[in-house]
């Protein structure tokens, strides 16, 4: 019963997610129209005629409606809480239910629904590249069933899943609402409620604290992760080229620490770096990879939509964890940098702005109603002082233990995306990956001035997160070494599969 | 073959090596998983939470969902912190109240609660426990030793 239960949340997830995709498509068909040379009409509302392929594989299309799902049905229960309602199985679903058949009537929307998951065409190859494609295809298979199968095994396990992620989940699935005593109870209540409303909603379509299933929706999010990197990657370079780097991101332990958890005793990780599943940083980093490579896929086909939905897992991230924030305002300077190469039109700036502050502004708001801040926010002047630039070395030598180990928990990823960035270095500066390197790098800046101003024991806090807030980053990162050494190997470079296709 | 195909099969051979770490816990955690296959849910918690679960099991029994208890660990931080961060999660809503050793030896008093979960994965409480065994205000409902761990709840007199 349980286990239905979370089968039929799981599917208005996917349900909320592709509602809201479908709007935000048709938000900026209807906001492009003027626009003869870039016309979204062209594939979203005559797809069927002109064959024009979506943006995306379809796989990576479902990964895009599933976690868009997660941020669009957590937030209505956050504004359901706002507006003193209690949220159960029936009043969540019944207007994702009620839109999804009002798409189901409308030809146009039905039309960019349909498209949305239509793969692009397939591509042939010689016998031998299908069966390196297998042997790859058969490593990211096994680490997804690994996954499922020894997350799935047994509860919870992590510290920060125990402390605050799943405490909030259970709390507010207790209560149904997000009550106004919510903040002060379990630690860090600043956090945004993302991950705990959207477990929080699996708990209620089961009926009861299930925190071993609700680990479902991290194996999933670690499954998501992968194919959706392995779409993005595939439409910017080939299907090989993709899949060689999947397999790569596949065998990451801190990704596999956090999608499927470990068991106790592995040499060579950090303090609790075994069994991570539940913490919300997996989430995020799914979030980075598909704001950032959606830019990057809009920089590279010219296809304005993807800064829409950029928008929208930008605004999703934010609502994760606070780290978003600085992502959003990242990913908002690519979209100001996305107008100056005319991939969108600076009039779209305030809509993509708005779809970013749609996610921020509530929890935000709420927040500062119930006077709850951050630890990091808390006497920010009284620390910036002299004595914080002690902190740096410390800083620096947790960073560069991380980057530089090779059998750590990000195995050889700084190696791999360093060697890539230099032997693209020619084109570096016409590389659709130059904003996903901007993305990478600022994001890492932050997160080291942070560490340097951080009220926690220095040592503590690097030994303890900073695997952790590399991991928002190494996917995104790998996404961009797999573009450069695309580029750096293709005559011409730039050449998308379809374009491979042709030549060959 | 291109010497750009010797480029991948080299970084992906030595990503590989790098990975083998992973790929042999990985194994383990198999091995462990395909053991608890036809587990009962209890073994499972058993085997996430280790001795803790069983005190913690016993103690959600006698605490009154609604009441409080009192939780006493040798050490604050960060293993202190750690079994804290269980207890409260499996305890919810009774409200749980963290008191190191050290404080509790110093202080003899404690604030008011409905029981007191006591655990001790060292063996280094030995006067705690013969104090808490002399106060006539205290029952002990439950009592545990696995090797150096000893565990015990200890519920008010009524």
């Amino acid at each position: 019963m349980a286990s239905a239960g979370i089968a039929v949340a799981l599917v208005v997830l996917i349900g909320a997610g592709l509602v809201v995709l479908v709007a935000l498509t048709r938000l900026a068909a209807r906001l492009r129209r003027p626009d003869a040379r870039n016309d979204l009409e062209y594939w979203v509302g005559r797809q069927s005629r002109a064959r024009e392929p979506a943006p995306l594989p379809w796989t990576a299309m479902v990964v895009l409606t599933f976690v868009a799902g997660t941020g669009a049905v957590s937030l209505q229960m956050l504004l359901y809480s706002v507006a003193g309602l209690r949220f159960g199985v029936g009043t969540i679903a019944i207007p994702w239910l009620g839109a999804l058949i009002a798409i189901a009537g409308l030809p146009h929307a039905r039309r960019t629904a349909v498209a949305m998951v239509s793969a692009p065409a397939s591509v042939s190859r010689s016998s031998r590249q299908n069966s390196i494609a297998l042997c790859l295809t058969a490593l990211i298979a096994l680490q997804i069933a690994y996954a499922m199968f020894f997350a799935l095994s047994f509860s919870i396990r992590g510290w920060d899943s125990w402390e605050f992620w799943f405490m909030k989940a259970r709390i507010l699935f207790t209560h149904r609402a997000l009550t106004p005593d919510f903040p002060p109870g379990p630690s860090f209540a600043d956090y945004p409620l993302h991950m705990p409303l959207a477990v929080s909603w699996l708990y209620a379509a089961a009926g009861s604290v299930q925190d071993r299933a609700a680990k479902v929706l991290y194996v999933l999010q670690f499954a998501g992760l992968l194919i959706a990197f392995n779409g993005l990657v595939r439409s910017m370079t080939s299907r090989m080229h993709a899949l060689f780097f999947t397999a790569l991101l596949s065998s990451v332990p801190v990704l596999v620490i956090q999608g499927a958890g470990l068991p106790p005793g592995v040499d060579g990780f950090g303090l609790y770096e075994w069994d991570q599943v539940g913490y919300s940083d997996l989430t995020l980093s799914l979030c980075f990879l598909l704001a950032g490579g959606l830019v990057c896929v809009a920089f590279e086909t010219k296809h304005a939509v993807c800064l829409y939905w950029a928008a929208f897992f930008c605004g999703v991230g934010a609502w994760t964890k606070n780290e978003g924030l600085v992502f959003a305002c990242l990913g908002a300077s690519a979209m100001v940098w996305a107008a100056r190469r005319r991939i969108v039109f600076g009039r779209e700036l305030i809509a993509l702005a708005a779809i970013i502050l749609v996610f921020i502004l509530p929890w935000s708001l709420y927040k500062s109603l119930l006077h709850v801040s951050s630890d990091y926010m808390r006497d920010t002047r009284a620390r910036m002082n002299v004595g914080a630039f002690r902190n740096v070395p410390i800083v620096l030598s947790g960073l560069g233990s991380r980057f530089l180990k090779a059998t750590g928990p990000i195995n050889l990823w700084f190696y791999l995306y360093a060697s890539t960035v230099i032997l693209n270095r020619r084109r570096l500066r016409s590389s659709p990956a130059l904003v996903v390197d901007f993305l990478v790098v600022s994001q890492l800046m932050v997160y080291l001035c942070v560490f340097v101003m951080s009220p926690q024991e220095i040592r503590w806090s690097v030994s303890t997160t900073m695997s952790r807030v590399i991991l928002h980053v190494a996917p995104l990162g790998l996404l961009a070494a797999a573009v450069h050494a695309f580029e750096w190997g293709t005559p011409g470079g730039g050449w998308r599969e379809d374009q491979v296709a042709a030549a060959e | 073959m291109t010497s750009r195909t010797w480029l991948y099969l080299a970084w992906f051979a030595a990503w590989q090596i790098c990975a083998i770490p992973l790929y042999r816990a990985e194994w383990k955690g198999s091995v462990i998983a395909a053991g608890l296959y036809r587990a009962s849910e209890e073994d499972r918690r058993f085997y996430a939470d280790g001795p803790v679960y069983s005190v913690l099991h016993t103690a959600q029994q006698f605490v009154p969902i609604g009441g409080s208890a009192l939780f006493i660990t040798p050490t604050i931080d960060p293993e202190g912190w750690y079994l804290e961060g269980k207890f409260k999660y499996y305890m919810w809503p009774r409200r749980l109240l963290l008191v190191p050793a050290a404080r509790l030896r110093q202080e003899r008093t404690m604030p008011d609660t409905d029981g007191i979960v006591l655990f001790d994965p060292r063996g280094q409480l030995a006067d705690v426990v013969a104090f808490l065994d002399g106060l006539p205000a205290l029952t002990k409902v439950h009592e545990l030793s696995l090797g150096r761990t000893y565990q015990a709840i200890y519920l008010k007199r009524h």
